[in-house]
């Protein structure tokens, strides 16, 4: 029963201008990434897939690849076995925690990757913990500036779901709370760990300045590799920031239309 | 009764020993040394040193204005993108949302590296003012602080959008009607309920982006290779350069920094609440 | 004051009509209700007359001028929003200010009619209140202050009650039939309930599927409901069985009830029935007897007399008494 809407010129103009600013440059990158030449013409002069056999000949940049992978997949991992109990257990019985847990969502933001580092190297690089510079640390410090996402999306998802009245029902019907957290919390929870986790994923693929400062060298990932391509070889250097941004692409299409689908079963009701 | 109640105290303890050793002990070490000198010993030196130490009073300069300018022009860019997005209908805004939530993606070295390509001086755009005659470097330097900026402004376009969308879904349309119907203008609604519903939001979305900026490091750091003088970079050369290990000046700067970010999070957090006050439904 | 005519008037969304062929002619002072299901179209009605939608075919007169084409702000119509729509960011006396303002009023004239307004509303101490600190019915009488400040001709409220609790429903309805009758203001009221539109309107139009199936003083609606639909809107109906006379109905409360072990009264052009009671609800004034006729079912209300639902218990046998006269034709 509302105005019927048509979208107002000035929003196209808006559109128009925002999305050039955005998305010229990840078209020119993609374009350099597969053109012969680009450095003096308007549009590259040939086109060649050469850049990312390159890449993907660079050893260099494929273990890169590999690490970035395997320090988020491990960061991802992490966090869900961590504090999905720890979320869901504030939520339903320690309201104490959940003001805790919603100080230490906030703190990431006040105290931004460079300050972090800045701590860790200080408190890790000497006995009893030794583990800086070693890609546990930086799965541990993944784990921190990840922690907002996950904590909120677990904590909505609960709230969605009402997981205080479903667990006293489950208990009313003679199921543990293991048995119930195992088959009606999580299962219910489960949109919001998939989002949150994908969200963490992009996060620490794309992360520079912890892996930069607290490992750098001694473990390189997509990013580290990248700063050197740079100076080195741009094209292959593009060629990298196409793959690595397919990679999260795939990640946010994936969240994007897994919410869109979850939102419609739950609507479809 | 006494084991059952247990669990949950277990099921907390392995993310508070992760908070403990991650988050507080971190704190705790920055601010520590911050107030100490490498010997040991107590001391305000640091912060001396940063706050009239002539290149770290550059760096705090270079890290405002740079803060500043992006925050702002973000900003605007992102609150007619927000109203843009809400006044277009189904296909148009799933798609236009869909491709500024991909860009959220294209930040740090990446994105300073698509702008080297466009910007840089052989980059296309550099080519547009030799082919003009022109030089772009005599108009232009994106290894300085305008180039950064501009780079700074794409990475809190698509943030500011998304954190101004609430903002507007949360502008009824009746209001607008009311207005109407009471004989405003399209302006007269803007002047006396849009725009005075909007600001808090605003205003939040301003220090959120504004924290987002500061704390920046990655971008200057790939575009002129830790050379840029703003606080960030500075700060992690003295804890990750061989060169010139210093931990506790980096820890001063680093407390002045977080303190920059906790004042601008806390007038974020009064704002929101002043704005979810003004459009929760008063019933 | 104006009377608003409505001629023809289609409104169109996505290829199916919203609005389709309405004519009203609200007389001058008149308070006329929409009274229909959600999706009936009575709001969409009601604001292609304020202007926030255009007909597609059809014209809508205001004191004898077209105003089809008129923005909605030069309307100089009122407009009561379900949701209040109050200005979150002014107070109560800023918000009456509003239209007054726009109007270009001399603040001093401004200032005076909005504190004689709020006084009308008795919301005078309360002037410098923000909507979020204000009640929801406080609100809509804000919104009603507001809209009425500017001593519009033709006063427009878009289901004003539907979003409060029901005891402030009824306090706020009467205020809206004080100030009404009053002012003598030109009302269009829009609403699904029917309690509120009986009680309120000189005449009500029943809308559905975008159509008004029947228009007429809440009495006759009541007690000549045209078709099946607007009587099943209006008040509780019995249907009676086809072999007691097809395509006709009455209202609960004209049955009477005679438990069984009561002599009969002589009959007076009344239709009789044996009946057993299926369960008897009391309801506060009367009491709802389900009664078993045969194979079909009737509804019977009967003052309570004091014994509330205990008098006709379960199983009781009664003989239904239907008046000739309380019974009526329905067209399917």
């Amino acid at each position: 029963m509302h105005r019927q809407q048509r979208t107002p010129a000035l929003a196209w103009v808006v559109f128009a201008v925002i999305l050039l600013y955005l998305l010229v440059p990840i078209v020119g990158t993609a374009l350099y990434s597969v053109a012969v030449r680009w450095d003096s013409s308007l549009l590259p002069q040939g086109f060649t897939l050469a850049h990312y056999q390159a890449l993907f000949s660079d050893l260099k940049a494929v273990n890169a690849m590999w690490r970035a992978v395997v320090v988020s997949v491990v960061t991802v991992v992490l966090l869900w076995l961590i504090v999905t109990p720890a979320v869901v257990a504030a939520h339903l019985y320690l309201p104490g925690m959940k003001r805790v847990l919603e100080i230490a969502s906030i703190v990431p933001y006040a105290f931004p990757p460079v300050i972090l580092a800045i701590g860790l190297i200080q408190l890790y690089s000497k006995p009893p913990l030794p583990i800086s510079g070693t890609p546990t640390i930086l799965v541990l410090a993944y784990g921190v500036i990840c922690l907002p996402y996950m904590v909120g999306a677990i904590g909505n998802s609960l709230q969605a779901i009402d997981g205080h009245t479903l667990m006293e029902a489950c208990e009313s019907l003679g199921a543990t709370r293991w048995t119930a957290y195992r088959l009606v919390i999580l299962p219910n929870i489960a949109p919001g760990l998939v989002s949150s986790g994908l969200l963490t994923f992009a996060v620490a693929l794309g992360e520079f300045v912890l892996a930069n400062m607290l490992v750098g060298a001694r473990f390189e990932t997509i990013q580290i590799r990248l700063v050197q391509l740079m100076r080195f070889n741009g094209h292959v250097a593009s060629a990298l920031v196409m793959f690595y941004f397919a990679l999260v692409a795939v990640a946010s299409l994936a969240l994007l239309v897994g919410t869109r689908r979850y939102t419609d079963t739950v609507r479809g009701e | 009764m006494k084991r059952r109640d247990l669990w949950p105290y277990l099921a907390v303890t392995p993310l508070l020993i992760l908070l403990l050793l991650f988050e507080v002990l971190p704190a705790v070490q920055v601010m520590w040394a911050s107030v100490h000198l490498p010997s040991g010993a107590f001391s305000l030196e640091n912060f001396k040193d940063v706050f009239t130490g002539a290149i770290w009073q550059a760096a705090m300069k270079n890290s405002f204005f740079l803060t500043l300018w992006s925050t702002l022009a973000g900003l605007g860019l992102s609150v007619l993108g927000a109203w843009a997005l809400s006044r277009s209908t189904g296909r148009v805004r799933e798609v236009v949302a869909a491709l500024v939530s991909l860009c959220i993606n294209f930040a740090g070295v990446p994105l300073t590296f698509a702008f080297i390509i466009l910007l840089g001086s052989s980059g296309v755009v550099a080519y547009l003012f030799q082919m003009a005659g022109s030089d772009l470097r005599n108009h232009f330097n994106l290894f300085g602080p305008s180039g950064l900026a501009l780079v700074y402004i794409y990475f809190q376009i698509p943030l500011g959008i998304f954190l101004m969308l609430p903002a507007f879904a949360g502008l009824r349309r009746e209001w607008e009607e009311a207005a109407e119907n009471l004989g405003a203008r399209s302006w007269q609604f803007w002047r006396y309920v849009g725009l005075p519903v909007l600001t808090p939001a605003m205003a939040a979305t301003a220090s959120v982006l504004f924290a987002n900026a500061l704390g920046a490091q990655a971008t200057a750091y790939a575009m002129t290779n830790g050379m840029m003088n703003i606080m960030t970079v500075r700060m992690s050369r003295l804890v990750s350069g061989d060169v010139d290990y210093e931990p506790n000046l980096a820890s001063a700067a680093a407390v002045v920094l977080a303190l920059l970010m906790v004042v601008a999070l806390l007038i974020n957090q009064t704002l929101s609440r002043r704005f979810s006050a003004y459009t929760r439904e008063g019933r | 004051m104006s009377e608003v005519r409505i001629e023809h008037m289609t409104k169109r969304f996505k290829h199916q009509a919203a609005v389709g062929d309405v004519s009203i002619h609200v007389r001058e002072g008149e308070f006329l209700t929409l009274l229909g299901p959600s999706g009936c179209g009575k709001s969409t009605t009601l604001r292609m007359v304020a202007g926030f939608e255009a007909p597609d075919e059809g014209k809508v007169f205001i004191g004898g001028k077209d105003v089809t084409n008129v923005p909605a702000r030069e309307r100089g119509v009122g407009m009561v929003f379900q949701s209040y729509a109050l200005f979150p960011n002014l107070t109560a006396h800023d918000n009456v200010a509003f239209g007054l303002r726009m109007g270009k009023l001399p603040e001093a004239e401004v200032k005076q009619r909005v504190s004689e307004m709020l006084d009308t509303v008795s919301l005078g101490e309360h002037a410098g209140k923000y909507p979020s600190q204000l009640s929801g019915g406080m609100q809509q009488r804000v919104a009603l202050a507001r809209a009425l400040v500017r001593r519009p001709s033709v006063l427009l409220l878009d289901e004003p009650l539907s979003a409060l609790d029901a005891k402030i429903r009824v306090q706020l309805r009467e205020l809206i039939k004080d100030l009404q009758v009053r002012l003598g203001t030109t009302t269009i009221y829009v609403t699904h309930d029917q309690e509120e539109a009986l009680s309120l309107s000189d005449r009500v139009a029943v809308m559905s599927a975008g159509k008004v199936v029947q228009l007429g003083t809440p009495a006759e609606i009541y007690a000549q409901p045209a078709t099946r639909f607007v009587a099943g809107f209006v008040g509780t109906l019995n249907f009676l069985p086809a072999e007691i006379a097809a395509g006709k109905a009455v209202r609960p409360e004209a049955l009477r009830l005679y438990p069984g072990n009561v002599p009969l009264p002589p009959a007076a052009d009344e239709l009789r029935l044996a009946a057993r009671v299926i369960r008897a609800n009391l309801l506060g004034t009367l009491v709802r007897v389900r009664l078993r006729v045969g194979e079909h079912e009737l509804v019977a209300d009967t003052l309570n007399t004091g014994e509330g639902a205990a008098r006709w218990p379960e199983g009781l046998a009664v003989t239904a008494g239907i008046p000739a006269g309380a019974v009526f034709p329905v067209l399917e």
